[in-house]
């Protein structure tokens, strides 16, 4: 697990744990209300916590090429550009599948549905201009969370 | 992150010893192993001394892997120090990295207490001189699959400057009470190696350029040159066909903490370069690329 810059940066770093369940974007399509009666977390919409989820897998996978805080780079399109605009089918179809005489590859193997649908929420969020650059936990009031307008995504 | 002893007619192990068990912070214990004798508690003892990047100098009976000595030679605060008995490190739980949270301000950073460059002893004074990292890091662990030409990097990182803001120093260290005993603090990591000579002056360069000789005993600077880029080398010394005594180092900025300036990388993402960019964001202020060999003549 030595880097050997600057020859590549591919690099491995042992994790300690895994990954907790997270939070719901595959359950978007029920009210958040449903889940409610189990206590004040449960009552929130998952919203910051795919949107938090979106940002991690963006900052491991695609900031490489569609950079930091999805800003674009040389090598491929600033997606918080209005004229980037995707519904959340098209983008999971591109991600999924890649787009063909482009760099964009399939991230299938790298990424399943759940994923791709925080990174789409994520995405959509720096495009509507709801979140602001940098991480998400630490943007919000008095750099804490980052709490997402009322309504935003109009799930 | 363990040191091995083994055979080398066989292979066969005749001691080990772990350094950072379970390792959650990328320090990987790959960095040199210095065989001395030391006096330790009254007692000559064959051993091995290493200084790793997770900030502990450690001093171990070669002969049997006996631990010796543990101590901090940097900042450190992923551990309260090293159990002597067990050889485990006594961790600060709160530092602990996780793939739940990003843990910040973690010392040292995955950079290391210090990197590759490596230390040198001197038999006349008994200290080892050490070129080291002042550098803290947040990390967040994430849990990332393979694909062969992907990146595979699971962790999101960003290094900064440690306490006092420095990103280095040059130390001298006395391996037998696991003190520093003087230190030159660098404004970048003095991440090149160090030589030290039988006319008590050590050498070393530093990440902006200059070529330092320095007094063993006192740590202070006798003489300085700028060479054409960053040091990561090591200063080496030999005898010319002339009879005459040279030093010549290279220089050309590079390594971990060099990757912005020699791969020419943008510097918006504190994380690029795995959390390099954030620690030294400012490197092409003091140094250009560049490769050159350097060569100076003792009078």
């Amino acid at each position: 697990m030595t880097p050997r810059f600057p020859f590549t940066i591919l690099v491995t770093i042992a994790c300690a744990g895994l990954l907790a369940a997270q939070g719901s974007f595959a359950s978007t399509q029920a009210p958040a209300s449903a889940k409610a009666s189990v206590g004040d977390t449960a009552d929130k919409p998952d919203t910051y916590r795919d949107v938090y989820q979106g940002w991690k897998w963006w900052h491991v996978y695609c900031y490489r090429c569609h950079g930091v805080d999805a800003l674009g780079t040389t090598t491929a399109p600033n997606l918080t550009d209005p004229m980037e605009k995707f519904t959340r089918a098209e983008f999971l179809r591109i991600v999924r599948t890649g787009k063909p005489n482009t760099a964009m590859q399939s991230w299938s193997k790298l990424l399943d549905d759940k994923q791709i649908g925080q990174v789409y929420i994520y995405v959509r969020a720096r495009a509507e201009r709801v979140l602001p650059p940098g991480r998400p936990d630490e943007i919000g009031p008095n750099g804490g969370e980052w709490v997402p307008p009322a309504g935003w995504p109009n799930r | 992150m363990t040191i091995f002893a083994r055979d080398p007619d066989t292979g066969k192990a005749g001691w080990a010893y772990q350094k950072t068990p379970h390792d959650a912070w990328d320090y990987d214990g790959i960095n040199e192993n210095v065989l001395v004798d030391l006096n330790i508690n009254g007692r000559m003892r064959k051993t091995l001394v290493n200084f790793d990047r997770n900030g502990f100098a450690y001093v171990l009976d070669r002969t049997n892997g006996e631990l010796l000595k543990a101590d901090p030679f940097v900042f450190v605060n992923w551990a309260k120090g090293v159990d002597l008995k067990t050889g485990k490190p006594i961790e600060d739980p709160a530092k602990r990295t996780s793939a739940t949270q990003n843990t910040k301000d973690i010392c040292p950073s995955a950079m290391g207490g210090k990197n590759q460059q490596p230390v040198s002893f001197s038999p006349k004074t008994g200290y080892f001189y050490v070129p080291s990292n002042n550098l803290c890091m947040d990390y967040e662990g994430v849990e990332v699959k393979y694909q062969a030409g992907q990146p595979y990097v699971g962790a999101i990182v960003v290094s900064k400057a440690g306490p006092g803001g420095h990103r280095g120093e040059f130390l001298a260290w006395d391996p037998v009470n696991g003190k520093k005993v003087w230190g030159i603090k660098e404004p970048l990591s003095a991440w090149g190696g160090a030589l030290s000579t039988a006319g008590d002056v050590v050498f070393y360069g530093t990440m902006e350029g200059w070529l330092k000789a320095v007094d063993a005993k006192t740590g202070d600077v006798l003489w300085k040159f700028k060479t054409p880029s960053g040091i990561i080398g090591n200063p080496m010394t030999y005898a010319g066909p002339d009879g005459k005594q040279y030093v010549a180092v290279l220089s050309g900025i590079g390594g971990w903490s060099g990757i912005g300036v020699a791969a020419d990388m943008s510097l918006e993402d504190p994380t690029a370069g795995l959390g390099a960019i954030g620690a030294f964001k400012d490197l092409a202020n003091f140094s250009n690329q560049g490769g050159v060999l350097t060569v100076f003549s003792l009078p």
